[in-house]
C-alpha cells in the first residue's frame, strides 16, 4: 500500500518542492531583512545611544506581514500547479482510473502542500528565535543602563515570539487549507483561486462600502477585523511611561503588539481544522464528471450568486456616488442607491450564469451544506472582538542619583546673535538644533562676522577668534577644527569660502561624587559628557568629542571635511566598577590623510581608552597590541579583531551598513576579564 | 466475471447510460459499439472507476469496482486520447506505472517497445498521438490487468501499427487469459477479435450477441416472388430493411431463422438466397432500424 503511494507522492512533490524552494527564499530573505534591521539598529545604537526596546515588535513583528503577503502568493502558485493535473479532463480520467481513492489523493496532496511551507518556516521560526537572542544579547549594554531594563525582557520574552511564530503558522495553514478547499468546491482551477482571494477581501470591501455610502459613523467598529487574513497580523501598540523625579524627563516605551493573540491562534486553529474536515468530505464526493460544472453543489452556487450580486452592488454605487454622479448632480445619494440596485441586479444575472456554467438543470440532491460552514470559519478567523489593552506591565519609576540636566539653553546667545544685521553685505545665517546646538555660517567675513564671533566667545569663554583665523588661513578647501572651552563644544569648518561655526552644550552634570571621581580619571580636554543613562543595576556615561556629537546629529556638517570623530560610552555597575567601554570611531575618507589620521586616533581619541583600561586594572596596562589592531582594522585589512591584554578582554569590528553620508563605525569594546 | 447490472448515468438532464446490463465471462475479448454519443465511453468509465453510476451496480469478480483500490490495482484503462502527465518523460511514466501497479513489469514493457519504438527520453508532450497511444497501451499490458478497458485504442494508429497493436491484445489475452473490453468505430477490426459484442443505441442496448450470433440472426436475403410480395412486409416486425431492384428483393433482418424462411415461402418464393454481412454492416443497418423505430414512435 505504502510503496503504491509513494507514485502519487512523487508526483505530488514536485509543485511542493519548487514552491518549497520559493517559500524558502521568501523565509530567508525576511530573515535576512530582519538581521540588516538589527545591524542598523546597531549602528544607531551606538552613534546616538538609542536601542531599539521592542525586538519582537519593531523588527519581527513589521516584517510579518510582508512575509505572510508573498508567502500568500506562493500558496495561489502552489494550489494551482497541485490542481493543475487534476482539473485537465484527460489526465483528471487517468488519475481517477488509477487504483487510488479521492481521499488518498487528497491527503496526500495536502500533506505535500503543507510541507512545501512548513519546512522553509521551521527554518523562519529557528532563525527568528535566534535572531531575537543575537538582538537581545547585542543591545543588553543598552538595556542595563535603562530604568525599565525587566520590562524590556518583558515586552521581549522568547514566549512572545512563539506565540507569534504558532499564530504565524496556523495562518498559513488556514489560508492554503481554505485555498486548497475552494479547488473542491469550484471545477475551475484559476477560477476557484480568484474567487477565493476575493472571498478573503469581501468582507472589508462591503463594511467600507456601506460605512461610507450611509455616512456611518465608524465609532468602535474596526474595518481592520475584515483584512481577512492578514488582521491575524495586524498589531497593535502601547505605550509605557516611566516617570521621573523631574517630570519632563519622563520616558516612554512604546511596543507592538498582537492583542488577544491566544484568541487569534485558537481560531486559526479552529479554521484549519474545519477547512480540513470540509476538505475530506469534499473530496470524497468529488466526481470527474461533475468537472463541467464550475459549481456542483447548489446551494454553493447560490451562495456565489449572492455574495456577487452583494459586492456588485456596492461596487457600482461606490463608482456612481463617489466618481460619476458628483460631476453631474448635487444630490446624489438617491441616484447612488438606484446604482446599487442596478448594480446588484446586472451582478445577479452575471452571477447566474457564471454559476450555471456546465450545469444543465442538474436533478435536485441533497444539499450539501458545507460553504455556509466554510464561510462562518473565514469570518471567524479575523472577527473577534479585540479592543482590549494589554496592561500586564506596571510603570517603574527611576531615581536620577547620578545627574543632573541642566535646562539652561543656548536660547539666550540665539537672541543675542540674532540683534546683528543680517542683510547682503554682512551675509550669514544661524540655525539651531534643539536646545544644546546652534550653528553659525559666515558666507564672507565682515565687521558683524567678527563681532558675533566676539559674542560668542563671551558666551562660552575661549579664544574663538584665533580658531576662525587658524582655519581661514588654511590652504586646504575644506577643514575642520574642534575645541573645548568649559561647558562648551565647538566645531570650526572652514568650506571654501564659509566659516561654519557650531556651538555644543554639555547639558549633563554628574552629581554622584564616586562616578565625578571616575569620569575625572578618564576623561580628557578633547571630550565632553554627552549623555548619562541609569539603570536599577547600571549605568552609561558617553563620553565623545564634539566633532562626534555634531556628525551624530548631521546638522549643518558636512563629511566632506572630517576624518575622524570618536566617542565612548562607559559602562558601570551599582558598585561603581567600570565593567565595559565601549570606544566608536567615526571615519570618513579612511583612504586619504590614513597615517595623519592614525596619529591624531592615538594622540587625541585614544587616551579615555587608556585611561579607562588602567582604571579597570587599577595600574597602566600597555595596550600596543590592540592599537595594532585598530589600526588593521582602520586600514581596512580586516573587518574585526579581538584579544586579550592581562585582565582585560577586547574586541574591534567595522560596521559599515550605511557608509556614507554618515561614515563607517569602528567599534572597539573593552571588557574586564571575569 | 465481469457483471454490469442495470446501470444508469446521466449528466444533468442527459441520460448517457439507461439500464444497461451487460455479462462478461473471463479471457474474453467483448467489443462494445454505437454511434458516436451512444454512451460507449461512459459505459467503459464507469467499468473503470472513473464514472460512479447512478443506479445498478458493477462488479468485479463479485466486488464493486469505484473507489476500490483493490480492483481498480486490476484494471487498465486506455483512453481515446492522452491522458499521461504531459510533463513526464517515458521513462518517468514507466517508475510511475511501477510504483502505482506491483504487477508492473518493465521486461514486458520492453518487450512491447521491440515492436513500437518509442524514445525512453521523450517527454509524453512531444510524442504525437499515436505515440502516446502505444504509450498507453504498452503501460496498461505491462501492469498485468485481468481487465483491460480499451476506448478506442486504435485512433490516431497507422494502418500497420493498428494491426500490431491488436495483434498484441489476441497474444496477451491467449497468453495471460486477461478479459478485454474495447470499443472502436473500425468494426472490421472488433469483429476479427471480439467473442461478442453490444450494440448501444442512444444509453440502451440495441443487440447483445457473440459475433457469430449476430452476425445469423442479422442476414440480408434476396428474394424473388412468384407473384406480388406482400403489401404489409414492410412492416414485418422481422424486417429492418427492404429494397428492390426490379423483382429482386433485398431484405434485412434481425431475425434470420427457418421460421422467418417458412413465413416468406408461404408468400410463394422462386427463389431466396442469404447474403452474410459483416459487423459493420450488421451495425449500420441495426442502427438505421433503431432510428426508423424512434421516427415511428414519434
Amino acid at each position: 500500500m505504502m510503496e503504491r503511494i509513494k507514485a502519487l507522492v512523487k508526483v505530488e512533490l514536485k509543485p511542493a518542492i519548487l514552491m518549497s524552494i520559493y517559500f524558502l527564499v521568501i523565509h530567508i530573505g525576511g530573515l535576512l531583512f530582519a538581521g540588516i534591521s538589527i545591524n542598523k539598529a546597531f549602528e544607531n545604537y551606538l552613534r546616538y545611544d538609542y536601542a531599539p526596546h521592542d525586538i519582537n515588535g519593531d523588527i519581527i513583528l513589521s516584517l510579518m506581514p510582508a512575509v505572510l503577503m508573498l508567502v500568500f502568493l506562493g500558496m495561489l502558485i502552489l494550489v494551482y500547479f497541485q490542481f493543475k493535473y487534476d482539473k485537465s479532463v484527460e489526465i483528471g480520467r487517468f488519475l481517477k482510473a488509477l487504483p487510488y481513492t479521492n481521499i488518498q489523493r487528497c491527503l496526500v496532496k495536502i500533506t505535500a502542500g503543507i510541507l512545501s511551507f512548513s519546512v522553509p518556516f521551521i527554518v523562519f521560526a529557528i532563525g527568528l528565535m535566534a535572531l531575537r537572542s543575537y538582538a537581545i544579547n547585542l543591545f543588553r549594554d543598552a538595556y542595563k543602563v535603562l530604568p525599565y531594563e525587566e520590562v524590556i525582557y518583558i515586552i521581549n520574552h522568547s514566549e512572545h515570539l512563539l506565540q507569534l511564530i504558532v499564530l504565524s503558522y496556523l495562518v498559513y495553514c488556514a489560508v492554503y487549507l481554505f485555498l486548497f478547499m475552494m479547488q473542491y468546491l469550484m471545477n475551475n482551477n484559476i477560477g476557484s483561486l480568484v474567487t477565493g482571494v476575493l472571498i478573503l477581501g469581501s468582507p472589508l470591501f462591503v463594511a467600507l462600502s456601506a460605512f461610507e455610502i450611509y455616512s456611518l459613523t465608524y465609532g468602535e467598529f474596526n474595518a481592520e477585523i475584515l483584512l481577512l487574513p492578514v488582521y491575524g497580523m495586524v498589531s497593535d501598540w502601547n505605550q509605557l511611561m516611566f516617570e521621573s523625579q523631574i517630570p519632563a524627563q519622563a520616558q516612554y516605551l512604546n511596543y507592538s503588539y498582537i492583542a488577544l493573540i491566544e484568541y487569534k491562534i485558537f481560531i486559526a486553529a479552529l479554521a484549519s481544522g474545519l477547512f480540513s474536515i470540509i476538505i475530506c468530505l469534499a473530496s470524497k464526493r468529488n466526481k470527474i464528471e461533475d468537472a463541467d460544472m464550475l459549481i456542483p453543489n447548489r446551494t454553493n452556487r447560490w451562495i456565489f450568486i449572492m455574495g456577487v450580486t452583494l459586492c456588485s452592488g456596492f461596487l457600482l454605487a461606490d463608482i456612481g456616488q463617489f466618481l460619476i454622479l458628483p460631476l453631474i448632480m448635487n444630490n446624489v445619494f438617491a441616484m447612488g442607491q438606484v446604482m446599487l440596485v442596478a448594480g446588484a441586479a446586472v451582478g445577479f444575472f452575471i452571477a447566474k450564469k457564471i454559476a450555471s456554467i456546465g450545469v444543465s438543470h442538474k436533478k435536485n440532491k441533497r444539499l450539501r451544506k458545507i460553504l455556509p460552514l466554510m464561510l462562518l470559519g473565514i469570518f471567524m478567523t479575523g472577527c473577534s472582538d479585540i479592543k482590549e489593552e494589554a496592561k500586564t506591565y506596571k510603570p517603574v519609576s527611576y531615581d536620577n542619583a547620578y545627574y543632573v540636566k541642566d535646562n539652561i539653553s543656548l536660547e539666550p546667545l540665539r537672541k543675542e546673535i540674532e540683534k546683528f544685521d543680517r542683510s547682503k553685505e554682512n551675509d550669514w545665517g544661524i540655525n539651531e538644533y534643539g536646545d544644546t546646538q546652534l550653528t553659525i555660517t559666515f558666507y564672507k567675513q565682515s565687521k558683524i562676522s567678527r563681532a558675533i564671533i566676539k559674542t560668542i566667545e563671551e558666551y562660552v569663554v575661549g579664544e574663538l577668534e584665533e580658531v576662525v583665523e587658524e582655519m581661514s588661513a588654511k590652504k586646504e578647501e575644506v577643514a575642520s577644527e574642534e575645541r573645548l572651552f568649559g561647558d562648551y563644544g565647538i566645531v570650526c569648518t572652514k568650506d571654501h569660502s564659509n566659516i561654519i561655526i557650531k556651538i555644543i552644550k554639555n547639558d549633563i552634570q554628574i552629581t554622584d561624587p564616586s562616578t565625578q571621581e571616575a569620569v575625572a580619571q578618564i576623561i580628557t580636554p578633547d571630550f565632553m559628557i554627552t549623555n548619562f543613562q541609569a539603570g536599577a543595576q547600571h549605568h552609561m556615561i558617553k563620553l565623545a568629542t564634539p566633532m562626534a556629537v555634531g556628525y551624530q546629529s548631521r546638522n549643518y556638517m558636512s563629511a566632506n571635511n572630517l576624518a575622524i570623530a570618536s566617542s565612548y560610552q562607559i559602562f558601570r555597575d551599582k558598585s561603581g566598577k567600570i565593567t565595559k567601554v565601549r570606544w566608536i570611531i567615526n571615519t570618513f575618507d579612511r583612504e586619504n590623510n590614513q597615517e595623519e589620521n592614525i596619529k591624531e586616533l592615538v594622540a587625541k581619541h585614544l587616551i579615555p581608552l587608556q585611561n579607562a583600561i588602567d582604571y579597570i586594572g587599577t595600574q597602566e596596562t600597555p595596550i600596543e597590541a590592540m592599537i595594532a589592531d585598530v589600526k588593521k582594522v582602520y586600514v581596512n585589512h580586516q573587518i574585526k579583531a579581538s584579544g586579550k591584554i592581562n585582565a582585560i578582554n577586547y574586541r574591534i569590528q567595522r560596521h559599515s551598513s550605511r557608509n556614507d553620508y554618515f561614515g563607517e563605525l569602528i567599534e572597539v569594546v573593552v571588557e574586564a576579564n571575569e | 466475471m465481469i457483471e454490469i447490472n442495470h446501470i444508469t448515468k446521466s449528466f444533468g438532464e442527459i441520460m448517457a447510460v439507461d439500464d444497461i446490463s451487460i455479462s462478461i465471462s473471463k479471457g474474453t475479448i467483448y467489443g462494445i459499439i454505437g454511434e458516436n454519443g451512444a454512451g460507449k465511453s461512459t459505459v467503459l468509465q464507469c467499468l473503470a472507476g472513473i464514472y460512479d453510476i447512478d443506479k445498478g451496480s458493477i462488479l468485479i469478480e463479485g466486488e464493486p469496482v469505484y473507489e476500490n483500490n483493490k480492483v481498480k490495482s486490476q484494471i487498465g484503462y486506455v483512453a481515446d486520447r492522452n491522458q499521461f502527465f504531459k510533463g513526464y518523460t517515458v521513462k518517468q511514466m514507466i517508475d510511475f506505472f511501477k510504483l502505482t501497479y506491483p504487477s508492473f513489469q518493465e521486461e514486458k514493457f520492453n518487450q512491447y517497445n521491440e515492436t513500437f519504438k518509442l524514445n525512453l527520453k521523450s517527454k509524453v508532450k512531444n510524442l504525437s498521438k499515436g505515440m502516446q497511444m502505444r504509450l498507453s497501451m504498452m503501460l496498461s499490458m505491462a501492469s498485468s490487468p485481468k481487465l483491460l478497458v480499451l476506448d478506442e485504442p486504435t485512433s490516431g494508429l497507422d494502418a500497420i501499427a493498428k494491426r500490431q497493436m491488436l495483434d498484441l491484445i489476441i497474444n496477451e489475452v491467449s497468453l495471460t487469459g486477461m478479459t478485454v473490453v474495447i470499443s472502436s468505430h473500425h468494426l472490421i477490426e472488433l469483429e476479427k477479435i471480439c467473442d461478442a459484442v453490444t450494440i448501444i443505441h442512444e444509453g440502451k442496448v440495441a443487440y447483445q450477441a457473440s459475433i457469430d450470433d449476430l452476425k445469423s440472426q442479422v442476414k440480408k436475403l434476396q428474394v424473388v416472388f412468384e407473384e406480388t410480395p406482400p403489401e404489409d412486409l414492410e412492416k414485418w416486425p422481422e424486417i429492418l430493411q427492404l429494397d428492390h431492384i426490379g423483382s429482386v428483393y433485398y431484405i434485412v433482418t434481425d431475425q434470420y431463422s427457418a421460421y422467418f424462411e417458412k413465413k416468406l415461402k408461404e408468400y410463394g418464393i422462386k427463389l431466396l438466397e442469404p447474403i452474410g454481412l459483416d459487423l459493420e454492416e450488421v451495425f449500420i443497418y441495426t442502427g438505421q432500424s433503431q432510428k426508423r423505430e424512434r421516427g415511428r414512435s414519434k
